[in-house]
């Protein structure tokens, strides 16, 4: 019976494809992965079995229908997103791959389609709300969903308060870190619009069906170079604080509820796509955390995790990391995610963002869609990107006086100071300097010369701008091209003198009294040499 | 006039870092210069932090010639910095130089040039592809 059944949903994917494939034939055929249970197609695929959406419309409505104690409740659902989403961090990807895929299981137990999956909004493709998502309760403003926050409150009021008494110490813990420790925290936030998250109708979505489109800069945002922008991006995620490229799932964090920066990806399609679905007025539950009232939200995303596969399969056909690597690997997997829970309301057993590595934990894979051309096919010889190795300098003199330079010095390989090849990552100098509030606007020389008598060169300058000016901050200054090194022998590496030499204060920014006298603060902490 | 002045001079000061930045004689116009020669194998990115918004508010990143290289809308509610990526195309580097207009959109308003604090960093960075 099994054999069967696949046999009989291989044939109908066959045919999908095919159709699929027919609809959006200015892309490249691409296989879809071999033995994937689901299938999420674009939303506007002709492939697309119409009973989908109208599954996705009968299990909406029987979560609007689940009384508020129930986590499966639609707006229950919704606040898991407001308790813990990562957004302008490496999780950005992982845990929303978790949470659609939840959702999309808890929809199809509901809707009783056991094939059930989400369609995506391919917003490259069709730049406008589709619209199949303004019908019945597919658009927030349907008379299914609460019109009001005064009638929205005393519903979920005493289920929030349990909610709260039942949490571990660890949820707690991620609430307290969002500003959520209390329900009064959590009802600050939950208000009505524009004070809080909830937008009454008929302000639940911004775009309507007479203006679906989205706006000009957005549409830029979501336009196929951007999208092969994002999908080129050869890193999973960026340093922290780091000057290298944010990465393709945004940049490393210590945690999950810690904003770092973002990439393409997160920046322009994602966050943009958001804020537009609030139309001129910016109204709609889209622009907020409370977004996943939303029904779109989940095609939306849906989009950005097909892109992610996209990106995962471009990596791997080019011969390159598709996930972090070695330590960052470990740290970002064992990141917790607290708060899901599966189809019969339990917490589910997955909790980890490794566990959403990949699609096979949910069983699925997309039709094709914009961006699939950036898939080189198999075998493609392409340069790996170089690797960048760090020397760190010992400081010899940590303290910047006035007028008196402060540095530390590197060994670094003359080899990886020799004229760079052109794909190379910049040679730089990483600077951290501990600083104190009176630094800011000070400005710096920093100058590298080869120890030993050798002429210094100016490496770039560090200007102190910023309205928090209190710790370790870290510049990054590029190596002069023109760095004449000479080893003392094949291989040995040349000593490389970086002096941070004190300026006068930025133009325009001047010094008070206060500011002159204790203009001697900063600590040089820590010389970073980067090369390829 | 002043606000204009206040912004060349902070992206000014921000970039003196890692790029020769100078700042146009145009309104809200910034001339940013990569720190070098795209490689072929590269790309190059914008990294943008910005300050506080007003509620709804979009930084809008365009050349001067008018072509949209891309927004930054802060999303996480409350946030009072956003650090946002935007690819630039090699097309719209001039001599090593990007010509950057830079507006903030807000709802129900024209555009408008950033205020003193909205755009804390604007930097060109080539990207290995």
């Amino acid at each position: 019976m099994t054999a069967l059944f696949h046999a009989a949903v291989t044939r109908r994917r066959f045919l999908r494809t095919s159709a699929a494939a027919l609809a959006t034939s200015a892309l490249p055929s691409v296989a879809p992965a071999q033995g994937a249970r689901f299938r999420r197609f674009e939303i506007s695929d002709p492939g697309m079995p119409p009973r989908m959406l109208d599954s996705y419309k009968k299990g909406i409505r029987e979560m609007l229908n689940r009384p508020a104690t129930d986590p499966r409740n639609w707006y229950r659902n919704a606040f898991l997103h407001v308790f813990d989403c990562p957004h302008q961090n490496w999780w950005f990807l992982a845990w929303h791959r978790a949470y659609i895929g939840w959702l999309e299981a808890t929809i199809r137990e509901f809707s009783g389609d056991t094939e059930f999956a989400l369609p995506y909004w391919d917003w490259t493709k069709t730049p406008r709300v589709p619209a199949a998502m303004f019908g019945d309760v597919l658009d927030p403003n349907n008379a299914a969903f609460i019109p009001t926050f005064a009638a929205f409150k005393p519903q979920f009021d005493a289920p929030v308060t349990a909610l709260w008494a039942a949490f571990s110490p660890a949820q707690q813990d991620v609430l307290a870190q969002r500003g959520l420790a209390s329900t009064a925290d959590f009802w600050n936030a939950v208000a009505a619009a524009p004070a809080g998250m909830f937008f009454e109708q008929p302000a639940a979505r911004g775009l309507t069906p007479a203006s679906p489109d989205l706006d000009r800069t957005t549409r830029a945002t979501v336009a196929l170079p951007t999208i092969r922008s994002a999908l080129r991006t050869a890193n999973f995620a960026g340093s922290a604080n780091g000057r290298d490229a944010a990465g393709f799932a945004s940049a490393q964090a210590a945690s999950h509820n810690d904003q770092s920066r973002e990439g393409i990806l997160e920046s322009q399609p994602h966050d943009n796509v958001h804020g537009a679905m609030g139309g001129a007025a910016h109204n709609a539950f889209m622009v907020s955390f409370l977004s996943p009232v939303d029904p779109i939200f989940f095609l939306h995303h849906g989009n950005l995790d097909r892109l992610w596969d996209v990106w995962t399969r471009r990596q791997a056909a080019l011969g390159r990391p598709t996930l972090p690597q070695g330590a960052d690997l470990a740290a970002w997997s064992s990141e917790r995610f607290l708060f899901f829970s599966d189809p019969s309301g339990q917490p589910v057993a997955k909790t980890s963002a490794g566990d959403y590595a990949a699609m096979s934990v949910f069983d699925y894979d997309y039709s094709s869609g914009s961006g699939e051309d950036e898939v080189p096919p198999p075998g493609t010889p392409v340069a790996a990107v170089p690797a960048t190795r760090a020397f760190s300098a010992q400081i010899t003199s940590s303290t910047i006086g006035a007028g008196v330079p402060a540095g530390g010095v590197a060994q670094v390989p003359a080899a990886a100071l020799e004229a760079a090849a052109p794909q190379a990552p910049p040679r730089v100098a990483e600077v951290t300097l501990n600083l104190g509030p009176a630094d800011q606007g000070r400005r710096f020389r920093v100058l590298v010369a080869p120890a030993g008598g050798g002429n210094p060169i100016e490496a770039g300058g560090i200007t102190i701008f910023s309205h928090h000016v209190h710790g370790p901050t870290t510049f990054t200054v590029p190596l002069p091209e023109n760095l004449a090194v000479t080893a003392a022998a094949p291989g040995a590496s040349v000593p490389l003198d970086i002096r941070v030499v004190p300026l006068e204060a930025a133009p325009g920014v001047a010094l008070g009294p206060r500011e002159r006298a204790t203009a001697t603060s900063p600590q040089v902490a820590k010389i970073t040499v980067r090369t390829s | 006039m002043r606000r204009y002045l206040a912004i060349a001079a902070l992206v000014a000061s921000v970039l003196a870092s890692t790029t020769s930045a100078r700042v146009a004689e145009e309104a809200a116009v910034i001339e940013l210069a990569a720190p070098r020669a795209a490689a072929g194998s590269e790309s190059v990115e914008l990294a943008v932090t910005t300050g506080a918004l007003p509620p709804g508010a979009r930084l809008a990143l365009s050349t001067e010639n008018g072509e949209i290289l891309g927004a930054v809308a802060p999303y996480a509610p409350g946030s009072r910095s956003t650090t946002a990526t935007v690819p630039v195309p090699r097309s719209a580097i001039v001599d090593g130089r990007l010509r950057l207009r830079v507006e903030v959109l807000e709802p129900g308003a024209p555009p408008r040039p950033p205020r003193p604090g909205e755009v804390q960093r604007l930097e060109l960075m080539p990207r290995s592809e």
